[in-house]
């Protein structure tokens, strides 16, 4: 009997549970109508948009519409004004008619231009692009006028830009090795006599006689005479310009060698370079601070933008 | 009787899947000539998904530059019997320009050149695409002189010779290419097909067609006012989900236990309207969850027999539907009037089309009914298209949505 009992109950149960999802309740119809517009209109929320409002008039503080792109009418005020040079309220309808159809031909090529993808193409359009944006990052802070304290912060840190140039008038002499002439000297040999040239000429001996009694002959490196100390540098080049500048007036060097002999520098004429002060130097420091910052505020933003940029580059490539 | 003609329909719907691409809306391109003096500028739009579908024989490889090569080989102007060069726009673009239009278009601008101007005999020839799938369409749009007219390209029609009085495309290739349209829309077709089995009789046949019809004249009128448009991909994605739906109303009419099907088809939408939300998608997920209330709604009310409910997913996809134009015209910028009179043509065709579908399964039922009238396998056989369709509206659904 108790084995019996689960399963008698267990029909029942089953035909409970078929009973009640075969279910059909005689109810409204309002609940299900109402849900099905409910559906329908959350479902087109979904599966459909607003459509972008084509504007057939003039929005309020718009001047036109091209494209149904607004130009501003605070834009064709700025613009009037800047053109015409005269305050708006003396602007008539003429020039701010003629002003409004600058303006509307030019927001033609401007959406020209970009249909034409010429960011993309034109390296003119990227660099006005690339200079405008760092000029807008750079504009509220040099909008702030720097104190004299950090100017003159900025001066002790780079003094060494504010340097007026040097100049100098120096003679070149240079023995050639292995020439026609003395096909047969060696190194040594020529040492040997560029030094004695040397020492007749820290004597007191003429520059002409040294050069014809030793074979010396005019580089021709400082064909100009005096020359500003980075013309100078040019033209001696990086081995002989070190030395001619522990040159003082007068002086004369030991032999140098350089790819073309031995050289000997003579000192004509010496002007040292200039540190300026900061009262003479004020406003190139004002300059060079301010373009400091405006740079630095630039590499901050391209710090920022890589930071939120995906930059993936090729095998092999390297930045 | 009846059920077995629909599900071999359904069948063969289904087994047409290696069709060529749909006609009317999905395989469009779109040109805007403008005549001007003696010159003839192109400006040739061409979706993505068409674009990629030249990639192989066509183009090679699916660049800008090939692809503006490959339209520049594919499209002519000629006057007065005489063929237009293109000409070089200078710099480095040659004589294809390529345009900025968008992520999902490639656009290409070509200015051709008539020597003797194009006063006369003015002829524009576009064959691109056409060779690899003649159900394209091109939506041309004609300008000269301050004027405009909408044209169209097909396979059968790559030349247009543009008089000084231009005219429009006639009203009948619009009707044409409704009937296009959905005689390759699989889906639409497998609902229409799908929607007999519900109903009983000749009268019920009528009403779902007058539904369909005042589905497709309710669209017509929310897409003459330009208040909304449809996000496309959305718009198919629940276009599937009204296949499946039809699927759950066949199977809710069938079933001992129908609160399986009242409560499955929603509780499994709204699961899939959960997991989409979670991806980001919050309109598709908002699409779902409008769907699963109105799935839920729509069985619950048609569970109850003698109501005209199941009438109303007839109206809802007739209203879908009436958007593919306007979908696909989109890029074009078209003014409402010529668009509506597109649309008009469009929908005429798709109506007609619906109502041969429809007719002609009921038609052979009729007949084969009077001769052999013991034959009626019913339940097996709205079981099978039930089948057919729950797992094509599905597919269609999930494969629209996460496309």
């Amino acid at each position: 009997m108790n084995m019996a009992t689960p399963e008698i109950d267990a029909e029942p149960a089953r035909g409970r549970l078929a009973a009640l999802l075969a279910y059909r309740p005689q109810r409204s119809a309002l609940l299900p109508s109402i849900g099905i517009a409910a559906g329908l209109l959350i479902a087109a929320a979904g599966v459909f948009h607003r459509a972008p409002p084509d504007r057939g008039t003039v929005p309020a503080g718009y001047a036109a519409l091209v494209n149904q792109k607004g130009i501003l009418t605070s834009d064709l005020i700025a613009q009037s004004v800047a053109e015409l040079g005269k305050p708006f309220a003396d602007v008539t309808s003429a020039e701010r008619a003629r002003v409004l159809h600058e303006m509307i031909d030019e927001e033609l090529l401007v959406q020209r231009a970009l249909v034409l993808d010429l960011p993309e193409t034109t390296t003119e359009v990227r660099e006005a692009m690339t200079g405008g944006v760092n000029a807008q990052v750079a504009a509220p802070l040099l909008a702030e006028q720097p104190t004299d304290e950090q100017l003159r912060a900025y001066y002790d840190a780079h003094r060494a830009k504010y340097t007026a140039d040097g100049s100098m008038n120096v003679r070149d002499l240079v023995l050639h090795i292995g020439g026609y002439e003395n096909a047969d000297q060696s190194m040594a040999q020529a040492r040997i006599d560029a030094t004695e040239a040397v020492y007749q000429l820290r004597s007191g001996a003429a520059a002409d006689y040294v050069m014809e009694h030793f074979g010396f002959s005019d580089s021709g490196r400082m064909k100009f005479g005096n020359e500003p100390d980075f013309a100078a540098k040019l033209h001696l080049g990086p081995t002989l310009y070190p030395a001619a500048t522990r040159l003082t007036e007068g002086q004369v060097s030991d032999p140098v060698a350089d790819t073309d002999g031995l050289h000997v520098l003579i000192m004509q004429q010496r002007r040292m370079p200039t540190i300026a002060d900061f009262a003479a130097a004020r406003s190139a420091v004002y300059a060079d601070y301010r373009e400091d910052v405006a740079k630095a505020a630039q590499r901050e933003n391209v710090k920022i933008l890589r930071g939120q940029a995906q930059i993936i580059l090729a095998p092999g490539e390297s930045e | 009787m009846r059920g077995v003609l629909l599900a071999a329909l359904c069948l063969f719907a289904c087994a047409a899947q290696g069709a060529p691409l749909p006609a009317g809306t999905a395989n469009v391109s779109y040109t805007v000539w403008t005549v001007s003096g003696s010159s003839v500028l192109l400006k040739f739009l061409l979706p993505t998904s068409v674009a990629q579908s030249l990639t192989g024989a066509q183009v090679p490889v699916l660049t800008t530059r090939k692809l503006g090569d490959y339209i520049l080989q594919h499209v002519e102007v000629e006057a007065a019997g005489r063929p237009c060069p293109a000409v070089d726009q200078g710099y480095d673009l040659g004589k294809v320009d390529p345009l900025a239009v968008g992520a999902d278009m490639y656009g290409f601008e070509i200015l051709f050149r008539c020597a003797g101007g194009t006063a006369s005999g003015l002829v524009l020839h576009n064959h691109a695409v056409f060779a690899l799938s003649p159900g394209h369409i091109d939506f041309a749009r004609i300008e000269r002189d301050g004027r405009a007219v909408e044209q169209l390209f097909t396979a059968g029609g790559q030349r247009l010779a543009v008089g000084v009085q231009m005219s429009p495309a006639p009203f009948g290739s619009y009707v044409r290419l409704g009937i296009m349209h959905l005689a390759f829309a699989l889906d639409r077709l497998c609902f229409l097909l799908g929607s007999l089995l519900l109903v009983r009789g000749r009268r019920q046949a009528g009403y779902a067609f007058v539904a369909l019809v005042a589905g497709y004249a309710a669209s017509l009128l929310v897409a003459a006012s330009g208040w909304v448009v449809p996000r496309p991909a959305l718009l198919e994605a629940f276009m599937g989900f009204m296949v499946a739906l039809l699927a759950a109303l066949i199977t809710l009419r069938e079933l001992q236990r129908p609160r399986v099907a009242l409560f499955g088809c929603p509780v499994l939408l709204a699961g899939l309207a959960l997991v989409t939300a979670l991806t980001h998608a919050h309109w598709a997920a908002l699409a779902l969850f409008g769907g699963a209330v109105f799935a839920g709604s729509l069985l619950l009310e048609a569970s109850d027999g003698g109501r005209p409910s199941w009438l109303l997913p007839l109206g809802v996809v007739g209203f879908l539907d009436g958007f593919a134009l306007p979908a696909a015209l989109a890029p074009l910028n078209l003014p409402t009037r010529p668009q509506l009179w597109m649309t008009v043509g469009f929908d005429v065709g798709a109506v007609l089309l619906a109502a041969l579908v429809m007719s002609v399964p009921l038609g052979v039922y009729a007949v084969m009914r009077t001769r052999v009238s013991r034959l009626n396998p019913r339940a097996l056989v709205n079981e099978l298209a039930a089948a057919c369709l729950g797992g094509l509206g599905t597919f269609w659904l999930v494969s629209r949505l996460y496309a």
